[in-house]
């Protein structure tokens, strides 16, 4: 019996379970300094002077470095350090080297900041009427996107409507803050990292240091969650690997969760105006959006209004949309990604829409969406995307039925007084962000299988997918298998995990890549036996000819190569048992899905879960016990997003949300029972037919919930978070 | 009481995982900090205001967060840390009850889930889930979303019986 499709316990887990897992503050060299970093306690402001005279006399302190420039794209001049500008509260300004962290801090305490305050820009709408929020600009980037003639398409509607929606800021907020230990030996570069990336961080690096040090090698440590927010460039990488060239000593930097809180990559928080028209019957006609994305103080997180853009038809057949996205800077915390990066958004907008028809029409809200659905795939969306495989209708029809179960459930609980509602998200994601991805599998010496991936999960269990994988192509055991990542100096070149994309780039990568070794195994196998290779079949972790039933295990082929030192090799075919592949699809995989709750609102409006349902179709699923951890995770981030978590500032650019008793992430007794279901139609190109299932479920709860609310109030919600206080009853 | 200056060290010493420990700490330093110091890098810091759970260990029979406990409060103290939970290679039982019902994904939380799973089943054997809840809420996980860590908790809780 094969392995893919079982839901396999984790090869992961004994480490991280036993306290042997090694994250990057477990990591110590003999000398390591600790650095503290100096943020900006304004929102904007002209930097005048950095003292740090008094640093340098803190007892411990080795160093400090202010003023440290670095060109990186679509990040401010002040970079990684404010030198003239502060831009926004939590911005680097200086870095206190020392021999543990604390004197780092210390030293950090010491530090003046000689600034004039200027005005800061918080509310996106606001910046569009600024002028100089971040350096002297207050929009970022604009693109506008058309298909049809949206605006004449509304205008011949029979009905039409308009509506201002908003998506709140949230932060991430992996257990295991940033942090980075660079070590420099005088000649290479060694840098471990809390990071979805290892080989883009090197990338990265080698463009700001490649002329400064001869080799540069970078490690993922084991890496505590990361949900988008540890994968592009920070301040803190650059600065760190600067003060161990200065100072030629490891330098180690663990951001404080109060520091992670203002300086890692926040995200969402976009603001859409849109106007729709729609025929008696529900069928959405055209579509407008105004969409304002704040990126806060640099213009890195512009792409996300680009895929929002492109997804926001979502598995909808309407032709004529036009969004106009506008990137607008403020004096915050940049924004980037988090998990479902842009196409959260995306759905939440269009999915209120279909709510909103329903709601006018008066119609079942899942007669709307079969109405508007896509029936014929593959189908290309207005703005070029081509939505691959699967069959939307028959998942929805799914997700009918649970809706009207839990209908019925509602009924029989508000004939009790009670405040319930159910509601219904209908979602199509696009994954696969590439290009590509790497896998190498390899034969050892005794015979185990050892496969080196690009992917670089954090969490995911793609480690064990991909032992599976592999020991069935090899048809071994998968003890035998073991899969490994995180290190540039292992395989070329790799991209990481991110998008929910590891288990079908490197997943078919290490597929393909075991499909090439048994040739290889064949080739070799059969000089050894003297048979003509082919006749000699793989079957079952070894070769055999068919014809006389002379078998070689796998291990034995390796155990040959290595068995002896000296001598001369006299085979044609080398010893190597490698083979690595880069495998990347000509496009984007679509998993598609819908979610179903049913929430009651108390009188005092907190939200408690009644019941909730999930339905995925993501192409084959590898490991389902996998798959269904992604999803619950995912259905918690989207509840916290929906119901608890929001960063907020006030008027100056005070950031208010800086720990964890001031963002609300979601606790144990905020928990609720998923049940979960799956369907393997859509499947993918790939030889190993998976979509990936990482965001999935972030995607398709905020409708559901938000939904469920709105008709436990009868209320009409065009924002998330939906605060408590707006639902108490009255 | 015994007076110690800023710049000077305190003589500690823990009983960590059953095994005695003697060091010199600066007064202000973390009980987390020296723990780790000695190589206990199972428990995690998770957040600096002793929100997240991530370094509960046991401290004389008690679940604490080792953030809010100063090494020199803890002289004299008995500690068990989640290095000192498997019986050599043996695991706990929760621990092998969270490997078997996906209780962790990244792991970052794990060790302090643990560790204080193990206090709350040391004082309920028989806990229901809205206590199991209760029980961890002083935990934070940012991966599971908790109903697999609670289930392993449940299923432990049952192996655990007549042990």
């Amino acid at each position: 019996m094969g392995y893919v499709g079982r839901p396999i316990r984790r090869k992961e887990d004994p480490k991280l379970i036993t306290g042997r897992g090694r994250y990057v503050d477990d990591l110590e060299l003999p000398g390591t300094l600790f650095m503290a970093i100096v943020r900006s306690p304004v929102a904007h402001g002209v930097l005048k002077k950095v003292d740090y005279s008094d640093a340098l006399k803190v007892p411990g302190v080795v160093g400090v470095i202010a003023g440290l420039k670095v060109k990186v794209d679509n990040r401010p001049e002040n970079f990684p350090m404010a030198v003239n500008e502060l831009l926004y509260v939590g911005q680097p300004v200086a870095a206190v080297v020392a021999k543990d962290r604390y004197s780092a801090m210390d030293g950090a305490e010491a530090v003046q900041l000689d600034y004039e305050e200027l005005q800061a820009v918080i509310d996106p709408e606001k910046a569009l009427q600024s002028k100089g929020v971040v350096e002297g600009k207050a929009v970022a980037y604009e693109r506008e996107y058309v298909s049809g003639d949206p605006e004449g398409a509304i205008n011949s509607s029979p009905k039409k409507l308009e509506m201002k929606l908003r998506i709140g800021r949230v932060y991430a907020s992996p257990m295991e803050t940033r942090g980075v230990l660079s070590v420099y030996d005088g000649n290479s570069l060694t840098v471990y990292a809390s990071t979805q990336s290892p080989h883009f961080m090197r990338r990265f690096l080698l463009d700001a240091f490649g002329g400064r040090v001869n080799n540069l090698r970078v490690e993922q440590a084991d890496t505590g969650g990361a949900f988008g927010a540890k994968l592009f460039p920070y301040p803190e990488d650059y600065i760190t690997v600067e003060a161990s060239l200065r100072f030629k000593r490891p330098v180690k930097w663990i951001g404080t969760r109060r520091e992670d809180f203002v300086s890692t990559y926040l995200s969402r928080d976009q603001v859409h105006k849109v106007r729709f028209g729609f025929d008696q019957r529900g069928t959405l006609m055209g579509l407008t959006d105004e969409l304002i994305i704040n990126l806060g103080a640099a213009s890195h997180g512009y792409y996300l209004g680009d895929i929002t853009a492109t997804m926001l038809p979502g598995p909808y057949g309407v032709k004529n949309v036009r969004v106009n996205v506008v990137g607008v800077h403020t004096n915050t915390t940049p924004l980037d990604q988090y998990r479902g990066a842009g196409r959260p958004e995306a759905t939440f907008v269009i999915e209120r829409i279909m709510d909103y028809i329903a709601d006018e029409i008066g119609a079942d809200p899942v007669e709307v969406r079969k109405r508007n659905l896509v029936r014929e795939l593959p189908y290309t969306n207005p703005f070029g995307l081509t939505y691959d495989s699967g069959n939307y209708q028959h998942l929805l029809e799914r997700a009918g039925e649970a809706y009207a179960e839990l209908e019925r459930k509602a009924q029989a609980l508000r004939t009790q007084g009670r405040r319930v509602g159910v509601g219904l998200c209908f979602y199509l994601e696009q994954n696969n962000f590439g290009p590509w991805e790497s896998a190498s599998v390899r034969v050892r010496g005794d015979g185990k299988v050892s496969v080196i991936m690009g992917a670089a999960p954090h969490g995911q269990g793609t480690g064990t997918g991909v032992a599976q994988v592999v020991a069935d192509e090899l048809g071994i055991d998968i003890d035998d298998v073991e899969v490994s990542w995180g290190d540039t100096s292992q395989i070329g070149e790799a991209f990481g995990t991110y998008g929910s994309r590891s288990l079908t780039l490197a997943g078919n990568a290490a597929l393909l890549a075991a499909r090439r070794l048994k040739d290889k195994v064949r080739a070799l196998a059969s000089e050894i036996m003297g048979t003509d290779v082919e006749e000699l079949v793989y079957k079952q972790g070894g070769v055999e000819n068919p014809k006389d039933g002379r078998r070689m295990e796998l291990r034995d082929v390796a155990k040959f190569t290595v068995a002896s030192m000296g001598g001369t090799w006299n085979f044609k075919s080398d010893p190597s048992l490698e083979v690595t592949e880069y495998f990347g699809l000509n496009n984007y995989t679509f998993p598609y899905g819908a979610h179903v709750a049913l929430v009651e609102v108390e009188d005092d409006g907190s939200v408690k879960v009644l019941d909730y349902r999930a339905i995925d179709d993501v192409g084959v699923v590898v490991n389902p016990m996998l798959a269904q951890g992604q999803v619950m995770g995912g259905i918690i981030q989207g509840y916290g997003e929906v119901f608890t978590e929001e960063i907020k500032y006030d008027d100056q650019g005070n950031p208010l949300s800086t720990d964890f008793s001031s963002y609300g992430l979601p606790r144990a007794h905020h928990s609720f029972r998923v049940s979960w279901e799956f369907m393997e139609e859509g499947k993918s190109a790939a030889p190993l037919p998976a979509k990936g299932i990482g965001e999935g479920a972030s995607i398709g709860s905020l409708n559901a919930l938000v939904r469920a609310v709105e008709r436990a109030t009868k209320s009409r919600i065009t924002e998330v978070p939906v605060r408590a206080e707006g639902l108490v009853r009255v | 009481m015994k007076v110690i200056e800023q710049e000077q060290k305190a003589k500690v010493r823990y009983k960590i995982n059953g095994q005695q420990y003697e060091t010199e700490v600066e007064p202000r330093r973390l009980l987390v900090h020296v723990l780790r110091e000695l190589g206990f890098t199972g428990v995690h810091i998770g957040c600096d205001t002793s929100h997240c759970g991530a370094c509960t260990i046991i401290m004389d029979g008690k679940s604490v967060k080792s953030c809010t406990i100063l090494g020199v409060e803890a002289d004299g103290s008995e500690i068990l840390t989640i290095e000192g939970l498997a019986q050599g290679e043996k695991l706990h039982p929760i621990q092998e009850a969270f490997w078997e019902k996906h209780g962790l994904q990244c792991g970052y939380c794990t060790p302090g889930m643990i560790m204080q799973s193990y206090w709350l089943l040391k004082n309920n054997p028989n806990p229901s889930e809205e206590e199991i809840k209760e029980g961890i809420s002083g935990n934070l996980c940012r991966c599971t979303g908790y109903q697999n860590i609670i289930d392993a908790i449940k299923l432990a809780a049952e192996r655990m019986k007549g042990q």
